[in-house]
This record gives C-alpha cells, structure tokens and sequence, in this order.
C-alpha cells in the first residue's frame, strides 16, 4: 500500500519543528548550527514528497539546490566556528556577548 | 541570441552582468595567486574594470522583457534598475577599500573575490522570477557576506559577528525554504508566473488556501530578515556593529536593495490578487521596523549600532511603499532605495575612514569636535545625516515625500501616521551626531592623515548626489516609475 503524501508532508512538518525549537534552545553553536541542517533537510523530504505527489520534478531539483547549498554553508560554518573555538571562547552562545548595548 | 533546448529558453544574453562580476571573480581568483602581496591594490583595480563591464552589459536589457532559462530569470528595467545601484555601490565599496583594508592589516585577496560573489548573488536576486533562483541568489550574497564579516580573523568581534550572522541567516534561510516548499506544493509551480497563473485563476480559492498563505508567511520571514525589517532584525545591530566597518557598508545598503527587489516581485507582481491576505501582516512589520528602529537609535552610543537600527527604521519606510500594491507606489519604493543607497553608503563612508584609525573610532565620544579635525568627513557627515532625517534641500527629503503621498493616494493612514511621528523622532538622533561633531574638542589638533583620492571622490560624490538630487529629482523617479513596470 503506498504511503499517502500527507504523512510525509506531517513527518517533514515535525522534522523541521525539533530543528526549529532545537536551535532556540540549544547553546553549542555546532549543535544549533546541526539544527539549521535538520530544518534544511525537513524542507528536502517536503520538495520530494510534493514532488512525487504531483508527479513534477520541479521539487527534486529544487532539493538537490538545497543539498548543495546546505554543503556550501556547512563548510563556510564550520570554518567560522572553529575560528571562535581556537580564539580560546566558550562553545556556548549564550556567553558570545561581546556586543550589547 | 536565443538557443531552445526542449523550449527551456537559454539566453546568456539576459545574464550578462551577473556573468561578467561572476567571471571577474574566477579572474581575481587566479590573479591573487601571482600578484605579489604589496600589490594587492592590482585586484581592487581588475574588480573595478570587471564591475564597469557588467555595467556596460546591463544597460542593454533596459526597456526590454527578456525571460529566460525556463522562467527562472528575467531581464527587465527592474533588473536593470537594481543592476546599475548594485554595480555603483560595489564599485564605489572597492574604490574605498584598499587603504582601509591597509590600515586594518586585512588586505587579502580573497575580499575582492567575497565581494564580489555577494554582488553576483544580489544581481541574480534583482533579477530572479523563480522561487529557486530567488533562493540561490540570497544564499550566494549571504554565504559570501558571512565570510566577509569574519573577515578580520582575529578579532573576536568579527569573529563573533559572522557566527551570529551564520546561525540567524541559517535559522532564516529554514523558513524561507519551507515556506518555499510549500507554495509549491499549493500552487504546483516554482516560477513565479506559474504560481501567479494559479492564484488568479478563479476554480483555485487562493485567498482561501491555507498551504499557500503559510508557505507565504515563511517566505516573508525569510524575506524579512534579508531585508533587516523589524521584528527579524535581532542580527543587525551586533553584525553590523562587529564586522569591519567597510563589510558594513556594503550590506547595509546592497543587501537591504536586493530583498527589496524580491519583496516587489514576490508581493506586488506575483500576489496582487490576494493582496488582502498580506497587505495587514506586511503593514504590521513595517510598522514595527518604524517604531523599534527609531526608539531604539536614540539610545544608542556607537555609530555602527546608531546607523544599524537606523537601517531597521529605513526598512520600514520603504516597505510602507509596497503597502498599497501598485506599480506607481512601487516606483516611491524604488526611489526610496536608491536615495537610501547613496545616503547611507556615504554616512558609512566617513565610519570607515575614521574607523581606519581603529575600530574603538566607532563610538560616538570619538566624534566629538570632529568639524575641527577633520572638516570635509564633518561637513559630507552632516548632509547625509540631515538627508537620512529627511530634511530638505536633500534627496532624503523627495524619498520620504514620494512614498507618504503613494500611502496618502492609496488612502492608507495608520502607517502613515506612524511614519510621520516616527520620522520626526529619527530628528533627534540623527541631528545629535552633527552636534557632537560640532562640540568643541578637547583639544584642537588637525589629523594629518590624508584620506586619500578614492576615499575624497566616493564622498564627494555621494554628498553631491545627495544634494542635487534632493533639488531634481526628476530625472532618478522617472528612471524608478519605469522600472517598477514589474514582469514575470
């Protein structure tokens, strides 16, 4: 029996709801930042299942943009977090507070 | 010249520009790796001469309706209109960066080549007619843009600034996606002609679709927080405050330009039809960015900080301008970013030639007596200052002017009023910075320290495009009125 699309639509729903409420409470940048990676990948599994669903592949290209991008921030991420660790900060956000008025 | 594929619609013709500032990167690429380091100032000159040939590119397209690769890109005056202000101010940022880079021992190639990419992604933004190149064009400026405002390595400030603007702009560019998605699953479509085909169509009930307005909604935030507007500011102050202050004044200009190129697109041509569903929650955020942007600048002691929540204020005014949904209040819009562009790319020209003395030169103490200092930076400062307050004979002034008669046509108060008061209060702020600089000093000492030829044109340039174009500005609204015929 086929899966019908609603439910995958309800799971990306879900998926993208943990990294939503992950990253606002999460405090290791890396973590928050992995976060932002779960909503990206939330949005994936949307474009394919619509995708699929009206059988137009304009979604799983859309995805696939995503995949790449996603690849292209994580690198331009990781580069900027590991730059705070080395300059002997503390991995948590909620300390980054050089800047307040 | 025009090759179909399968009816796709290839014309690199209509992607010229952004090819050109994309090839001239790949070119500052390779020529960093010969250019011996003393001569860095070799790049900043081919990324000039690579930004004067897309503009030579660009001219072309205007008055023309060019789609192509399958819908996803448009050449239009629009296009054209955002093309010309974003190659301006990138070659205006290039022309005043070498000797602050110099200064803040950052001269690095790779600057040219970020600046560059951020450019491509705005171009490619202004231009985009599909939900995926809108998105590649926002993540190709904001991957290029977390760099740059790392971009003084060891600076924790820096530092800490990209890693805000890298989980804020993630956290953004989420919701843009999954709004993103869901349109499409609404509509069945990612070009913006195929979703605005179903929204007019009678049988859809796009009104009544609650896939659509959600996916809308996500979008908005997304859009939103590009464009810095209030209540999804909360990246803009520290970001603008802790990246060096050159990378400031790129992005709080281009950036704030580029989404305001896919808002209208997005809002104004795609949705018409059921402008009803987002004419309240847009007046909302507009509304917002007036108020927390202009309270919030009075109590603020540091430029950056100052001009940062003054940008916030600025992101409501011209979104007030997309309110009533019209071609000719767009047109308001459209000059209101371009008077935006040149005022505050100049006020923040004269923050980064006092900051190439030391970033701490940011704080509002250090301003103090600087008319008798440095007398030019004061008196260019005080016209931007006196246009960003809206205060005639300066193009500040006509951009306010324009959008509050497109509200006043439309017969849209509320916001209105807001603006009126709220610019009012902006008085305050902006007008403390000219008394600050006009207190007397400590002590009476003219720097020495020449600003150099790049950095005196820019600003002369830009306090004299200020001044005149507040006493014609005729010529820059007719070019707005006719690029805000918006296309598909």
């Amino acid at each position: 029996m086929p899966v019908p699309a609603y439910s995958f639509l309800l799971l990306s729903g879900v998926l993208f709801t943990m990294g939503a409420v992950g990253f606002l409470i999460r405090r290791n940048p890396l973590v928050v930042f992995m976060c932002i990676e779960l909503m990206l990948n939330a949005v994936n599994l949307a474009f394919v299942a619509i995708s699929r669903y009206l059988n137009s592949l304009d979604g799983v290209v859309f995805a696939f943009l995503v995949i790449t991008v996603a690849a292209a921030e994580v690198v331009v991420g990781i580069a900027i977090i590991v730059q705070v660790y080395r300059a002997g900060r503390p991995m948590d956000v909620d300390d980054l507070d050089l800047m307040k008025e | 010249m025009t090759i179909n594929i399968s009816g796709i619609g290839i014309d690199y013709g209509a992607i010229l520009p952004e090819l050109v500032v994309a090839g001239t990167a790949i070119v500052v690429l390779f020529l960093e790796l010969v250019v011996p380091p003393d001569r860095r100032r070799w790049l900043a000159a081919v990324t000039v001469i690579g930004l004067l040939g897309a503009l030579v590119a660009t001219i072309p397209l205007w008055g023309q309706n060019r789609s192509a690769f399958g819908d996803t890109v448009i050449a239009d005056s629009l296009a054209v209109f955002f093309n010309v202000l974003l190659i301006a101010i990138t070659i205006a940022t290039v022309a005043i960066s070498p000797r602050y880079l110099h200064a803040l021992d950052l001269d690095y190639g790779e600057y040219y080549i970020l600046i560059l990419g951020a450019t491509a992604g705005m171009m490619l933004l202004a231009a985009a007619t599909s939900l995926m190149t809108i998105f590649l064009g926002i993540e190709l400026l904001s991957i290029s843009l977390y760099v740059l405002s790392g971009f003084a390595r060891t600076t924790l400030r820096s530092q800490e600034s990209a890693l805000k603007y890298l989980l804020l702009g993630g956290f953004a560019t989420g919701f843009l996606l999954y709004g993103m998605a869901l349109i499409y699953g609404a509509t069945g479509s990612t070009t913006l002609r195929g979703i605005a085909a179903f929204t007019t169509a009678a049988s859809s009930n796009a009104a009544g679709n609650v896939l659509l307005l959600l996916g809308i909604g996500f979008l908005s935030v997304g859009l939103a927080f590009k464009a810095s507007a209030a209540p999804f500011h909360m990246w803009t102050p520290d970001v603008y405050e802790g990246a060096p202050t050159i990378v400031t004044t790129f992005m709080s200009v281009a950036t704030k330009s580029a989404a305001f190129a896919a808002v209208g697109r997005v809002f104004i041509a795609t949705f018409p039809s059921i402008s009803s569903r987002w004419y309240f929650p847009l007046a909302l955020i507009a509304i917002f960015s007036l108020f927390i942007g202009n309270l919030v600048a009075i109590t603020q002691d540091n430029i950056k900080r100052m001009l940062a929540y003054s940008g916030i204020a600025h992101a409501g005014y011209i979104l007030l301008g997309v309110l009533p949904g019209t071609a000719q209040a767009f047109s308001a819009t459209l000059f209101y970013i371009a008077a935006y562009s040149v005022m505050n790319f100049g006020a923040f020209a004269v923050v980064t030639a006092v900051a190439a003395g030391g970033e701490q030169n940011a704080d509002l103490s250090h301003w103090r007596g600087l008319f008798y200092r440095r007398p030019f930076l004061a008196t260019v400062m005080t016209i931007f200052m006196l246009s960003l307050a809206g205060i005639p004979p300066t193009v500040g002034f006509f951009a306010k002017l324009f959008v509050f008669q497109a509200l006043v046509n439309a017969q849209i108060w509320a916001p209105l009023i807001v603006a009126v008061i709220m610019t009012i209060v902006s008085f305050y702020y902006y007008l403390r910075v000219i008394v600050i600089m006009l207190a007397a000093p400590d002590e009476v000492a003219v720097e020495k320290r020449p600003l150099g030829i790049p950095t005196s044109t820019v600003l002369g340039v830009a306090g004299l495009a200020t001044v005149v174009l507040g006493i014609f500005p005729a010529v820059v609204l007719d070019w707005a009125t006719r690029a805000a015929s918006l296309h598909f």
